[in-house]
């Protein structure tokens, strides 16, 4: 094998150095203050210790996975319904396609905005409909009481993402050939069976692509749940990222912020190491 | 992957194909904009926008300066311009101080014409202003010399060191004019940290036109806010559904501590001991259960509670939704803006066992210690202590903190034009108290109590759970004995 270039090795230095600045030396300044108080004494694991009986650090840890997990699976099924359906349609694909980005462009916190005024029991839309409606016969505190608040952010993370994940199955729908439709109708399946067997399996590794990307993005949720319940109510909907973001930003404990955030990180490796080897996995079996 | 789901890539597009996708993008930008500008202009509308001051103050030893806000006059004395100090001064204020320090600065510069002032306009949330104010005080930052800060912050940046101490460069005789709750806060920090704007708290308001149709008068206790109450809670138009409730107040997260804070005082309790040992205080369970029973039991305050922020409940007093509300001093001034000074009335909040206690509250300015010009900030904040300076100050917070400025008859009738609470000042301060807030952990401590507080206004568990873990989640914060 040749030698590289001098000039290819000063190109790498360049950007690697910039990473050494920006990434490891923050992570490993961040490692080391999550053991020391605020004092900046040496505590050992104090803070990590700590962590164990902190409850509101695991109930945040639970509710982030519940998010991520409702969000990975209705974004990936309804994506997948509402993709296969633009696919069939004849005319208007292009339009709606552009229509789906909508969402996508509008910040995350003025979509929580937004839906925080939506969601209001006493001047909000939905429950002026649902009134309206005869559907319930009083207004819903939606974000009021724990479990409709968790309620209402699955389902406004749902139908902020659901549009992305639908344009990605569309576009792997159209990758299919069109052969295999056609030889399959002439030997006489039905939509619901060339659904089934043809469309179904070739759209796996999107499936799992669409569900590993919203599950590993909702890990990290922030600004959306910020700008729509501020955790609330209590703390029932914290994610690790807001319990981290208030500990360490908002109550200056940054020490201990770190040990949560050191913690977080490495469960989050953890998930991230068995989803990309589930997925090699899988892109090898093919 | 990515390559199989973007063949897109590999497809050939005609120079149509492309100016119609441009158009529908185009398309699609234009009405998120409008989208995001729509939900942008609601959100911005929550907060209240700086109004526009005409100030004329001239050089002259006594001069006359008119505020567009009311149609009061307020004389100003000038002093002859300090040239001699030169340089620059930073001042931060939240959304909430901008007219205040806008004013002050205006005097300040005529006096001090070789001062540069930069104002640094901050955020418009009580959240972002925690988070700007804890990581500048942690991180020592040297770029703002003066800050506007409540008790919280006055209180955690005292005990960090973050503050400069101030009781060598206030006069005695200003020390000894200071009213009682802001010798209270004084005590409360260890000496002087802040130069007060003004002393205010939070009362009762409640609708006299609502009250009078109804033919009821306004509650002294807590049985009769519960009777009164349930009169006022109405379906108003027969269609099965409550329209409008008794009693509204705020039960997000920090406010919760201070509206249940309200009812713990007024109980006879202790907020450091809410369930010592484990054990529920009778007192605050009697604050707690009586705050749960107003959802619950009684139904005179809407469900979902913890949701309603100072916007929805304001918002429902304002529409007659409901007939009283919990509230700060500024809502009285709100109440002039809306043009409903005669609708909007204040009382002392309903007596429990201990009496009307309401929290009082101030805000002023700190001076950073490790502000790069500390000693203009210094000068600038001594200079608001000049009774003119506090009066015009006082005039955009509630009520003056200088004991000698309640004398002045003229001056106090046009804070009661400004503000329908300060029609009841001097009952209202004899019922303010300074929130414990333990030194060093204020933030925290105001927040878990709220947050911890808040299932059992919820349903999920009971008061006395609710007690217990908050005094669990409040002990490592409290001063250790």
């Amino acid at each position: 094998m040749r030698a590289a270039p001098k000039i290819l090795l000063f190109m790498l230095i360049i950007p690697f150095s910039f990473f050494v600045v920006s990434h490891l030396i923050p992570l490993f300044y961040g490692v080391y203050l999550s053991f020391t108080n605020r004092e900046g004494q040496f505590i050992g694991l104090g803070n990590y210790i700590r962590l164990i009986d902190d409850y509101r650090f695991w109930g945040s840890i639970r509710f982030t996975f519940l998010y991520a997990i409702a969000s990975a699976l209705l974004n990936t099924f309804l994506g997948l319904l509402i993709g296969v359906f633009i696919s069939s349609l004849k005319r208007g694909q292009g339009i709606l396609k552009a229509t789906f980005l909508i969402p996508w462009i509008i910040p995350m916190a003025i979509w929580g905005l937004e839906f925080r005024i939506i969601f209001s029991r006493d001047f909000g839309l939905l429950n002026y409909f649902l009134l309206s409606l005869g559907l319930i016969k009083e207004p819903i505190a939606w974000l009021g009481e724990a479990i409709p608040a968790k309620l209402s952010i699955i389902l406004v993370a749902v139908y902020r993402y659901v549009w992305y994940s639908a344009l990605l199955f569309l576009v792997s729908c159209q990758n299919i050939p069109r052969d295999l439709y056609e030889a399959a109708e002439i030997d006489g399946a039905t939509s619901f069976n060339m659904f089934l067997h043809i469309t179904l399996p070739l759209l796996r590794r999107t499936m799992l692509f669409v569900g590993s990307m919203i599950f590993l993005g909702a890990l990290q949720a922030f600004d959306l749940i910020y700008a729509l319940t501020y955790g609330g109510p209590g703390y029932a909907t914290h994610t690790a990222a807001l319990y981290i973001f208030r500990r360490s930003l908002h109550y200056g404990e940054f020490e201990y912020g770190t040990a949560v955030s050191t913690v977080w990180a490495l469960i989050i490796f953890c998930i991230v190491g068995t989803s990309f080897a589930l997925l090699w996995k899988l892109a090898e079996r093919r | 992957m990515v390559h199989e789901i973007s063949p897109l890539k590999k497809k050939k597009i005609s120079r149509r194909e492309a100016l119609s996708t441009a158009a529908k993008v185009g398309i699609g930008v234009v009405v998120s904009g409008v989208v995001a500008g729509v939900a942008g202009y609601l959100a911005g509308s929550a907060t209240v926008a700086p109004k526009t001051i005409v100030s004329t103050v001239e050089r002259t030893k006594t001069v006359t300066r008119t505020v567009t806000a009311t149609t009061t006059a307020m004389t100003v004395t000038t002093y002859p311009a300090k040239t001699a100090i030169a340089g620059e001064l930073n001042i931060y204020t939240p959304a909430w101080g901008y007219e205040g320090t806008d004013e002050a600065v205006k005097l300040f510069q005529k006096e001090y014409p070789n001062v540069k002032v930069n104002v640094i306009r901050g955020p418009s949330t009580w959240d972002e202003h925690v988070t700007r104010t804890t990581v500048w005080m942690r991180e020592k930052y040297s770029g703002v010399d003066v800050l506007y800060q409540d008790d919280v912050f006055t209180t955690d940046g005292a005990a960090a060191g973050a503050w400069e101490k101030l009781d060598d460069y206030v006069p005695k005789s200003v020390v000894n004019d200071f009213t009682d709750l802001t010798r209270h806060f004084i005590e409360l920090h260890g000496g002087i940290y802040r130069i007060p704007w003004g002393q205010g708290g939070s009362c009762l308001y409640y609708r006299k036109d609502i009250f009078e149709e109804e033919g009821q008068t306004v509650p002294k206790t807590w049985d009769e806010l519960v009777e009164v109450g349930k009169i006022l809670t109405a379906d108003l138009d027969g269609d099965g559904k409550i329209d409008r409730y008794g009693y509204v107040t705020q039960g997000t997260p920090g406010e919760l501590y201070n509206t249940y804070n309200e009812f713990l005082h007024q109980a006879g309790g202790d907020e450091w001991k809410l369930a010592p040992g484990g054990v529920p205080d009778p007192k605050a369970k009697e604050a707690l259960q009586f705050l749960v029973d107003l959802e619950f039991k009684h139904k005179i305050m809407p469900p979902g509670i913890t949701s309603v922020g100072y916007t929805e409940s304001r918002a429902m007093l304002k529409e007659g939704k409901a007939a009283m509300l919990r509230d700060w001093g500024s809502t009285g001034r709100r109440a002039v803006e809306w043009g409903m000074a005669d609708k909007i009335r204040p009382a002392l909040f309903p007596a429990g066992d201990a009496g009307h206690w309401g929290v009082g509250h101030e805000w002023g300015w700190v001076v950073n210690k490790y502000g790069k010009n500390k000693d203009i900030a210094i000068e600038f904040v001594i200079f608001c202590l000049r009774p003119e300076v506090q009066k015009i100050l006082a005039y955009w917070y509630q009520l003056p903190a200088l004991k000698s400025l309640y004398k002045d008859k003229e001056y106090m009738e046009s804070l009661q034009k400004k503000n329908v609470a300060n029609t009841l000042a001097e009952e209202l301060a004899k019922w303010w108290f300074p929130r414990k807030l333990p030194p060093g952990h204020s933030t925290e401590y105001h927040e878990v109590i709220g947050r911890e507080l808040t299932p059992a206004l919820t349903g999920e568990i009971s008061v006395d759970e609710a007690l217990i873990r908050t005094q669990k989640a409040i002990d490592p914060l409290l001063p250790k004995k």
